[in-house]
């Protein structure tokens, strides 16, 4: 539990959530949102168990629960009567004998490695079957002093007749009950939804921290723990990933190169530089043209979206989030123009075979360059 | 925990414990059950939150201590054993079963991820009938809601009024009403709205023979103490409707005719009816009861004519088929009688050998197509 010290409880939106708990001013729906993967299913589990502790401990003016009595133990678990999840599945097994298969999966998932993506199907929805279970054990008396939890993950999966379905209950949420709703964004959801839900920001966890998560919970290397802390922006779940399928998985590498072309624009140019070198230092020549391969890709993609704003014209499905998100630094088609011309140049000179790292920081140096003056 | 019993007798508490299990859950632990070996009997308990049952088992301890293992695997292995004394014998993470040629060895969990089971404060408890329960049970139930929208309807209201017990279900097309005596409640007066799921159990478990249950009603849960079983049921949040302002008052408009004959009838023409209203159009005429139905989607008609006794003026109106044979299910007797007003009214529907007052049921009438 040392990365609940470390992760959870000194972050800011635990610092809310302690100080509603303090003051009895708990909201009745709360929608933790910020990346998947970098703590909001931890911050939502901790808050139920801070309703639920029979020993809450008061660190610093900030309440958090024991982690070891017998409650604790079984949220910490998922196994607690009156902690209900409910997870996206895919549409067609709405059934509630599939629902129940699926949302176990993920809580075996996420009892394993609580940052752990659940991002298996590209399209899923919230199971109205489970949902309608759940709404009809919420109707039932319970215990006095219990807290029931209903957590919605991926909220934003949640569409027509299931948000319908949850409506009232989070307009009328059941005595005792506080719904967390977790997402990605929260004008995503409804507004129905998002006007009744206090909303609190996840933030992305700093690189060092997850650095030392990767180095203490797992296999990694220094080098790679470093790298991928760095390039997987702030969330711990997608440098997770990164790391577990690492050199077996083409997919897995796109991921990784689209990070660092993301980098570009959100990192300085020194970070992306020596994360650049620091992931490629371990590959060879092939993977950088696969690389600036899709960088060039990823450009025309960005440079059509910036201007059609049509999700069709998006070839790279995969990143459709992240090209539609970087989009927003494209104020024209000019700045694709540069970028495309200038990793065409830098791949014609790979083919006359230039050292790689210094092309790469020539690249890197240029097309930070190019950014920065469009966004001045 | 260290205990031996026979075969035949922890199967038969294992069959009563094993309806409360559900076969899937998104909480685990809730497929297992819970064993604790105390003085001289056994403890088994299951719950899937909302119900929880506990059956205590006379036999043999050696040594106390408690368990958790998965109950379907138990059960599949204790039905196919042969008649013996069985032993179990837990140690921290596995539970051996032996018999005389073997022993099969189960994971077991510990028993504090068991999630809290209810206490039971016997104190408080009143007897009744368990006939008359299960007969209460069995005329009511099946008018409960399934809409969760509505969740007080999704249970059956249960009132205890001075000396007079009171079973009403609806889900606000049909309704079933039931009361019975019992001295023994003299002064309680309370409502609960319990979950049409525990008390379908209640037939299950008293069988045919007719000792008296214990109820607890607590502020949360109610408990049927069946002796050697322990029936716990969460309580339904209510308020629940008013259903005495929907019963019409007595009504001269009186049809009597044969349970069987129209139920027949009922599920024949039915089988023309609408697909989606299962809608049966009753004419009343001069001591005729014509049922009628068409199906425009397969371009078919029904139409059957029945005697029945009934005196007043010409009368039409349209019925779901379901609910009216589900309702002529519930009836003992040879003939029903309709209480009628009009063709948008509901009607009542009771037999001449029981009172009005202790079973009705209602029945809305549906809008006739044209």
């Amino acid at each position: 539990m040392n990365h609940l010290d470390k992760l959870i409880y000194t972050s800011k939106a635990w610092n809310i959530l302690s100080g509603a708990y303090k003051q009895k001013k708990t909201s009745s729906t709360y929608l933790l949102y910020g990346k998947e993967g970098s703590g909001r299913w931890l911050h939502a589990i901790a808050f139920t168990a801070l309703f639920n502790c029979e020993d809450v401990k008061e660190v610093d003016s900030v309440f958090r629960p024991c982690g070891s009595c017998r409650n604790c133990m079984n949220i910490f678990n998922l196994n607690f009567d009156a902690l209900k999840i409910v997870v996206p599945i895919p549409p067609h097994e709405n059934k509630l004998d599939k629902a129940i298969d699926f949302t176990l999966e993920a809580i075996q998932t996420k009892k394993a490695e609580p940052f752990a993506l659940l991002t298996s199907a590209k399209t899923t929805n919230i199971p109205i079957s489970l949902a309608r279970e759940i709404k009809k054990s919420l109707a039932l008396r319970h215990d006095k002093g219990q807290i029931r939890v209903v957590l919605f993950y991926k909220m934003e999966q949640m569409r027509g007749a299931s948000a319908d379905a949850l409506l009232k209950m989070i307009e009328e949420p059941p005595e005792d009950t506080v719904i967390i709703l977790i997402a990605d964004k929260p004008d995503s959801l409804l507004p129905t939804i998002q006007s009744r839900s206090q909303k609190i920001k996840i933030p992305r966890l700093a690189s060092e921290d997850m650095k030392e998560y990767l180095l203490e919970n797992g296999d990694a290397t220094e080098h790679l723990a470093s790298l991928f802390s760095k390039i997987s922006e702030g969330s711990l779940g997608q440098a997770i990933a990164m790391l577990e399928s690492h050199g077996d998985d083409e997919n897995n590498q796109r991921a990784i190169f689209c990070m660092l072309f993301k980098s570009l624009f959100h990192d300085s140019g020194a970070d992306t530089l020596s994360q650049m070198n620091e992931y490629l230092t371990l590959r060879d020549r092939s993977e950088t043209f696969a690389m600036l391969n899709l960088w060039q890709m990823l450009v025309r993609d960005v440079g059509n979206f910036a201007v059609t704003r049509d999700e069709n014209e998006i070839f790279n499905i995969d990143f459709s989030a992240d090209i539609q998100q970087i989009a927003g630094y494209f104020h024209s088609s000019e700045l694709a123009l540069q970028m495309a011309e200038t990793i065409k140049i830098t791949l014609a000179d790979l083919e006359r075979n230039v050292h790689i790292q210094g092309a790469l920081m020539a690249l890197g140096l240029k097309l930070k360059a190019q950014i920065s003056s469009m966004q001045n | 925990m260290k205990f031996a019993l026979p075969k035949s007798r922890l199967f038969n508490y294992l069959q009563h414990v094993l309806q409360v299990v559900p076969s899937k859950s998104t909480l685990p632990i809730l497929t297992n059950i819970l064993i604790e070996a105390l003085d001289n009997k056994i403890k088994i308990s299951a719950t899937d939150l909302d119900i929880s049952i506990t059956a205590s088992i006379d036999c043999t301890v050696i040594k106390k201590g408690s368990t958790s293992i998965p109950a379907r695997i138990l059960f599949d292995i204790i039905k196919e054993l042969p008649e013996s004394d069985i032993s179990f014998e837990a140690t921290s993470s596995r539970v051996e079963i032996k018999i005389p040629n073997g022993s099969y060895k189960i994971a077991s969990v510990a028993p504090d991820e068991f999630p809290k089971l209810p206490a039971v404060n016997t104190k408080k408890e009143i007897k009744i009938s368990g006939s008359d329960l299960a007969k209460m049970v069995s005329k009511t139930t099946f008018a409960c809601s399934d809409d969760e929208t509505r969740p007080a309807l999704n249970g059956v209201l249960w009132q205890t009024k001075g000396d007079k017990m009171l079973m009403v279900a609806t889900d606000g097309h049909r309704l079933a009403k039931m009361s019975v005596e019992n001295k023994k409640l003299k002064g309680l007066y309370d409502d609960v709205i319990v979950p049409p799921k525990v008390l379908n159990l209640i037939p299950k478990f008293i069988g045919d023979t007719d000792k008296e249950i214990g109820i607890i009603f607590g502020e949360n849960n109610i408990i049927f103490n069946m002796d050697d079983i322990v029936l716990t049921s969460r309580l339904i949040d209510g308020p629940y409707p008013n259903f005495e302002q929907v019963i019409p008052a007595s009504s001269d408009k009186k049809m009597r005719v044969s349970k069987d004959d129209l139920s027949r009838a009922v599920k024949r023409v039915s089988i023309l009816s609408n697909s989606l209203t299962h809608q049966v159009k009753f004419t009343l005429k001069d001591a005729s009861l014509t049922l009628s139905t068409t199906n425009a989607d397969v371009g078919g008609e029904g139409k059957e004519s029945l005697e029945c006794d009934y005196n007043g003026d010409e009368l039409e109106l349209g019925y779901n088929a379901i609910y009216v044979n589900d309702i002529l299910n519930k009836m003992d007797a040879d003939e029903v009688i309709f209480e009628l007003s009009s063709s948008v009214a509901a009607g009542i529907i009771y037999t001449p050998s029981t009172p009005r007052e202790d079973f009705l049921c209602l029945i809305m009438p549906l809008r006739l197509a044209d």
